[in-house]
């Protein structure tokens, strides 16, 4: 009995020592250490997919970082442009039908070897469902002919298109390199350097980079599953840089030594509706549901007054595409709401199930709030939380759902990416969307001779999909960013990316 | 030492009093107070507790004194319907093989087996996704389902050792009949083993409910329900901390008077029997 009181006893005495020593030892901050050295650490929410091929790359977590070590021809701009990246210039023949990239000069791969035009069709080739090919682009199914001569790559189409400048950001890899998977190498600001699975990847500054060379020396990105986790990262010093926070988590920061910007998710946060299930296939119910619904309102409450409304399946930070006046075309208004119901005949309302994806939080408060309100207008709406495999498989695929909240985006830079799936026969139709003015939009979209023309049909689509209230359009999320003070250069892109070369911190003061 | 056998173990009385004592706002706050618990008030998020809202507001401004009231009810009527559903095809089966044996014992026991072979929880997921829909019947069928092998097994345990005793024998030379003997001499005589089961078994449904509620097959938003509010306070643990005490202690309050009362029918059945 005694020996144990006093192996207690000692215990107690050497937690409270250590506990001191912590104490003091708190002078040197980790952060502070990085800082001279030009380092940051980035705090991720998954894991990389297993394989870093970029061409096999399927999770949006790993092109948003793997974004800064592979190039291609083009680059997407934050404005959602294109911008000439490894090609120094394009050309287009008249017909759309022939273009011809010539190739920028003395640009070096990671491992030392130098790009040429064999490399460029090499990775093209790999990408495009020919013979050699795998496939992994479906749409380049459209080249008929890809060759390279000199610094010269000329790719030959079955038909024009006007998005085909947007499948040329694909990765430009060293010909022949065969551990694209466990060591990437490509031409990018920043080569890879090491990677842990489930624990970290770092990145390191490309010295030998053709273009401006970042201001970091090296970037660790640290896997922490939990948002808890995350948000003390962030408080201990372990973490510089956070993106994807919810706004309840933010607010937990400290303000002195963090800032939080803000950008969007380029989601289309809507109630989408299944067009083709009762009551919903009556155009006045859809419509009431957008009058009932408050959006305004909604992210107040849900999002901390964070997000940008929307008005159609087309977001803010797609500019060029993206109008505005759609947004307010169904102001809250339950009277207009109620009169729609009952001439649609349901007077006293009706019950609804709204599936939203159980792992996915901010839908599934966006679809409590919108429950909420809905009661107003006399709907009752029950919630149905599943899991985000049963998600797939029963709304997207079998398309077996009333009504879903959950944000979709663009495969890649086009407004075609959003707007193609609300074709009567498109695969991925999940509302069931029927609609012949649409349909034959579509087709001239596709069709259009130039970007202007095919722009302004782009439009009319959208304002299609709002007219007909196809679903209740709410927000494009807030994307938040906790960044440390000190930590400047954020740059926010209309597609899922984190641009670490633009990345520095100021001059200490 | 003579003890007097009528007397109530103390841990039995404090128990029901903390029972009641829960019980009673349980009832009656959803029932007197006037606050619908899911009404949104994007003005009044995550407001620490103060008069006039006790226990302070969630992050969708919602009052949590009156839902941790209303998830309680929700929680604990689950659970005690899942004990209900559970005992009662528990003791039916645990009643037949113990008194009968031989083959329809094997039987039983042995589907019993492949039952408890599974793991709790995951044998509750696979049910719950057998029925696609079907809100707390669902859940109370699912976790019913899973509680019936403990019952079985402790039931068929006193029947045994009931029907072993004299009085029985007895029962049977005068030629009672099989089923009257079951029902009427040896299930009354099983009580004091089946009841401190019965509050354990319950216990057990309060947190295997607040659990699946937890990992979001339970019951749904946005309807209160402990394990719900649970998971919800949990990323709320630095910016509103009371949150997640709050639903702690509604959750272990019951729990630990129902453990007091289940203590103490063990005491009084062990003297009983002594």
């Amino acid at each position: 009995m005694k020996k144990a009181l006093f192996s207690f006893v000692s215990l107690l005495l050497a937690s409270a020592l250590l506990l001191t020593a912590c104490g003091k030892g708190k002078k040197a901050r980790p952060e502070e250490a990085r800082r001279a050295a030009g380092e940051l650490t980035v705090g991720i929410a998954q894991d990389l997919d297993e394989s870093l091929d970029p061409h096999y790359a399927v999770a949006a977590g790993t092109k948003e970082i793997m974004f800064n070590v592979f190039e291609g021809l083009m680059k997407p701009t934050p404005s959602g442009d294109l911008a000439r990246c490894l090609a120094s210039d394009v050309k287009k023949s008249e017909d759309g039908l022939t273009y011809t990239f010539t190739l920028r000069q003395n640009v070096a791969f990671h491992n030392g070897e130098t790009m040429e035009a064999a490399d460029v069709v090499w990775s093209i080739d790999r990408c495009r469902p020919n013979d050699g090919g795998e496939g992994l682009i479906p749409a380049l199914s459209n080249i008929a002919d890809v060759t390279g001569q000199g610094d010269t790559v000329t790719v030959t189409l079955k038909a024009a298109d006007n998005d085909f400048l947007s499948y040329m950001t694909l990765a430009v890899l060293p010909e022949g390199y065969g551990e694209q998977a466990t060591s990437p190498v490509g031409t990018g600001p920043f080569r890879f350097v090491s990677r842990e699975a489930q624990h970290e990847i770092v990145l390191a500054r490309f010295d030998d980079y053709w273009g401006e060379k970042p201001a970091l020396s090296k970037v660790t990105c640290r896997v922490i599953e939990n948002a808890e986790g995350l948000l003390m990262g962030l408080q201990s010093g372990a973490l510089d840089l956070v993106s994807h926070l919810g706004s309840t988590q933010v607010k937990q920061l400290p303000e002195a030594d963090f800032k939080i910007e803000e950008g969007t998710m380029n989601l289309v946060q809507a109630l989408y509706l299944n067009n083709a299930v009762k009551p919903f296939d009556d155009i006045r119910v859809r419509q009431a549901l957008c009058y009932a619904v408050d959006v305004q309102k909604l992210l107040d409450t849900a999002f901390d007054g964070y997000g940008s409304p929307i008005g159609s399946s087309m977001y803010p930070a797609f500019a060029k595409y993206f109008d505005e006046s759609l947004t307010n075309r169904y102001p809250h208004d339950p009277a207009k709401a109620k009169e729609l119901l009952a001439e649609a005949g349901y007077p006293d309302g009706f019950s609804m199930t709204i599936t939203v994806p159980s792992n996915y939080q901010p839908h599934v408060d966006t679809a409590e709030v919108l429950a909420d309100q809905l009661t107003e207008i006399g709907v009752n709406a029950e919630l149905k939380p599943v899991e985000w495999s049963s998600w797939l498989s029963d709304v997207y695929a079998d398309r077996k759902f009333e009504s879903t909240v959950i944000g979709v985006d663009a495969s890649n830079m086009t407004a075609r990416a959003l707007l193609e799936r609300f074709v009567s026969t498109a695969d991925d139709n999940f509302i069931n969307y029927q609609n012949a003015d649409y349909d034959a939009l579509f087709e001239q979209a596709t069709a259009a001779a130039d970007d202007a023309e095919q722009t302004a049909l782009y439009k009319e689509m959208e304002k299609n999909l709002t007219e007909n209230a196809a679903n209740v359009y709410l927000q494009d999320m807030a994307d938040l960013v906790a960044v440390r003070k000190g930590v400047e250069g954020l740059t926010f892109y209309p597609m899922y990316v984190l641009d670490l070369s633009a990345l520095g911190w100021a001059a200490a003061e | 030492m003579i003890r007097n056998k009528k007397r109530v173990p103390p841990g039995l009385a404090a128990g029901a009093a903390i029972l009641l004592l829960f019980l009673l706002p349980t009832v009656l706050v959803p029932l007197v107070s006037g606050v619908d618990p899911n009404a949104m008030q994007a003005g009044a998020k995550l407001l620490p507790p103060a008069a006039g809202r006790w226990f302070g507001t969630d992050q969708f401004g919602r009052d949590i004194f009156v839902r941790v009231f209303v998830g309680a009810g929700a929680t604990l009527s689950v659970a005690a319907a899942t004990v209900l559903i559970g005992a009662f095809f528990g003791v039916l089966t645990g009643a037949v093989s113990g008194f009968f044996g031989g083959w329809a014992d094997a039987v039983l026991m042995r589907l019993n087996d492949a039952v408890t072979a599974f793991p709790a929880v995951l044998l509750a997921l696979v049910l719950m996704s057998l029925f696609s829909s079907g809100g707390a019947g669902r859940l109370i069928l699912a976790l019913g389902v899973v509680f019936i092998p403990g019952y079985a097994r402790v039931t068929r345990g006193a029947v045994a050792s009931v029907s072993a005793r004299g009085y029985i024998a007895a029962a049977r030379s005068q030629g009672v009949r099989r089923g009257r003997i079951l029902f009427v001499h040896v299930l009354p005589n099983t009580l004091p083993s089946l009841l401190p089961a019965l509050t354990i078994g319950f216990n057990n449904a309060v947190l295997a409910e607040a659990g699946m509620s937890y990992l979001g097959v339970g019951a749904a938003p946005p309807d209160a329900s402990l394990g719900l509010m649970l998971s919800e306070a949990q990323g709320l643990l630095f910016s509103a901390p009371w949150y997640a005490l709050i639903v702690c202690a509604a959750l272990l309050i019951p729990v630990f008077g129902v453990g007091l009362i289940g203590a103490g029918l063990q005491r009084m059945g062990g003297e009983a029997r002594a």
